[in-house]
């Protein structure tokens, strides 16, 4: 399964989107920051974009400012793809 | 909570608060006055008496302040205000404990009071917490669960006796030797002290604050002399800066300016929208908005207005000065325009809070307004609205005039985006009831407008309207549909405050947030 290479990003942390920030790592490591009550759906998209692309290690730093799940999705799949994981 | 029960809306309350019966919320008007108004001691005065002292310490000795008595503020500097904060550090130094407030708001300005009931300083605050404080009570920092009121429903416990104020402290920024006080004059004016006159009129002892004494006699006496026991001068109230606070800007979103022009749409459709029409705006970026779009039509339609009652802003003002607008009843201003405009504007007339919105007085302003704008953090499917805590069950906001003008008002508007972020507005059931959906008539979202199912003269009315008028169920699956939802709140069943309606009835409980 494909590791995350080097560092990388995508979005932003201004209102409505969420900032995505990847980096190489041993296990697959996720923390996210976000209204507690979004949590476990914003966990949902993230997990699912990691899973879709069988991502086997790195780590994922997630800060969500009310980002819909297809702005989740989206950056997401982009920080990914500059982290070195074919998408 | 000693004993509870089930409200007409269905919100578990109390039926007891500190000792005294409490009774469910029936309906809007559904409960009437009982008894007399409070008393307050009499008063007097010789002509060799001074009033004025040169600091707060001294005014704190002369009104004969002690331990667990009841102070009150008003928020006109509103996030600018250095009174609140002043008097309780002088209150704190003098070693009294276990102090009551009633302000009339809190702001952020006043976290300093989180420690002060830390370390027992303050026991209670009766009043709407915003920010700081609200989040600390909702994590438990009072001993027993705090009142929530509307600002009429303020005036009203007050007159009935069920608030009792010891000593007001009233910052103002012109004052005479003798109390004559306003603020709308001075270098830290603030506009009309529509709060304040009920503090005025039934606290036993009342302290003026300000930073510009001038001589007798002040003319513009919002507050006369006769209920004035002390004049306190300081070197500055406030910051009149501050009153600018986050909730008293227009929205530049498209997708919200697209919610205020709908409402206005909705409101020309149905009728209401004629010489002589009335409506009061809140202070939401939104409802803002709204009054500006309001102004626009107007004038092209050729259409005068009868009044505006505020929170005033300086869009308010324009309408006034370009003839849309023959009058403002004017109780707090949201802006330095507005607040000018007191002094400059003869058609701009300061009246209190208490002839705002009290129900059980002999004519309020609001229950002659044809409209108004109101925003919400919530509203649910039986149009109940929130507007004190967020989706999270955080006590963060207070209710300021929303149930006293939503029940006074013909059609009475909720103006809110569908989603904050990812987070639905329009939910099956609010956390909180802040005011109840029986006087609630449209909610207008970016998506669409709904018209509450009671209200059938509006719903014949709009009938042929080009608006997207669809049930609140549907924009309710749009929600969820385009933001996916979220968990449920995670409350304990400890109440941290009861949201009493404007007629002294318990209308809902806010809990403590785990």
């Amino acid at each position: 399964m494909p590791g995350i290479q080097n560092d990388a990003s995508a979005g932003s942390e201004e209102k409505g989107d969420v900032s995505v920030i990847v980096g190489p790592d041993d296990d697959i490591v996720i923390e996210i920051e976000c209204a507690p009550l979004a949590r476990s759906r914003v966990e949902a998209a993230v997990r699912g974009i990691i899973e879709e692309h069988a991502v086997g290690s790195g780590s994922v730093r997630v800060v969500d400012r009310g980002a819909l799940d297809p702005i989740i999705r989206a950056r997401t799949r982009t920080a990914l793809r500059r982290g070195g994981i074919e998408c | 909570m000693t004993g509870t029960t089930e409200n007409s809306i269905g919100r578990t309350v109390p039926t007891e608060v500190r000792g005294r019966s409490v009774s469910p919320y029936a309906g809007v008007f559904a409960t009437g006055p009982a008894g007399n108004k409070a008393t307050p001691p009499l008063g007097s005065h010789r002509p060799s008496d001074d009033k004025v002292v040169d600091s707060i310490a001294e005014a704190i000795k002369r009104v004969d302040l002690a331990d667990n008595m009841t102070v009150s503020f008003h928020h006109h500097l509103r996030n600018g205000d250095w009174v609140m904060n002043m008097v309780m550090e002088e209150i704190e130094k003098a070693g009294l404990k276990g102090m009551r407030l009633l302000p009339s708001a809190i702001f952020p300005c006043h976290e300093p009071m989180i420690a002060m009931a830390e370390k027992g300083v303050i026991d209670l605050i009766d009043g709407s917490l915003n920010g700081p404080l609200g989040r600390a009570a909702s994590s438990g920092l009072f001993p027993e669960p705090t009142f929530i009121r509307s600002h009429g429903g303020r005036t009203r416990a007050v007159e009935s006796g069920e608030a009792h104020i010891d000593v007001a402290f009233l910052a103002a920024s012109e004052c005479d030797p003798l109390g004559n006080a306003n603020g709308v004059n001075g270098p830290s004016a603030f506009g009309p002290m529509g709060f304040a006159w009920i503090d005025a009129q039934y606290a036993d002892r009342v302290v003026v604050v300000t930073d510009n004494l001038v001589p007798y006699p002040v003319t513009h006496m919002s507050i006369p002399s006769t209920h004035v026991d002390v004049v306190a001068v300081v070197p500055q109230i406030g910051d009149p800066e501050g009153i600018m606070s986050g909730t008293t800007r227009m929205t530049r979103s498209p997708s919200r300016l697209l919610i205020a022009r709908y409402a206005v749409a909705a409101l020309a459709d149905s009728g209401y929208l004629k010489d002589g029409f009335s409506f009061q705006a809140g202070a939401g970026g939104i409802s803002l908005a709204a009054v500006g779009y309001l102004h626009q039509y107007m004038k092209a339609k050729g259409i005068v207005g009868s009044f505006a009652m505020g929170g005033i802003t300086g869009v308010v003002v324009d309408m006034l000065r370009e003839g849309t607008l023959e009058a403002i009843l004017d109780a707090q201003a949201f802006d330095l325009a507005a607040v000018r405009s007191v002094s400059e504007d003869p058609a701009h007339v300061e009246v209190s809070h208490y002839m705002f919105g009290n129900p059980h007085n002999k004519g309020c302003v609001t229950h002659q307004q044809d409209a108004c704008f109101l925003g919400a953090t919530e509203v649910d499917l039986d149009f109940n609205v929130n507007v004190n805590t967020h989706s999270d069950g955080l006590l963060l906001h207070g209710i300021g005039g929303h149930s006293d003008a939503a029940a006074g008002s013909r059609v009475s508007l909720i103006v809110i985006p569908l989603l904050r972020g990812r987070i639905p507005v329009i939910v099956d059931d609010v956390v909180t009831v802040s005011t109840p959906g029986d006087s609630v008539d449209i909610v207008a979202t970016e998506r669409g407008i709904a018209i509450n199912p009671v209200r059938d003269d509006l719903v014949d009315a709009l009938k042929g309207s080009d608006l997207p008028i669809l049930d609140i169920g549907d924009l309710r699956k749009m929600a969820i549909e385009m933001g996916g939802g979220i968990d449920e709140p995670e409350l304990t069943d400890e109440p941290i405050a009861y949201v009493e309606y404007r007629d002294g009835t318990m209308l809902d409980t806010i809990y403590r947030v785990k």
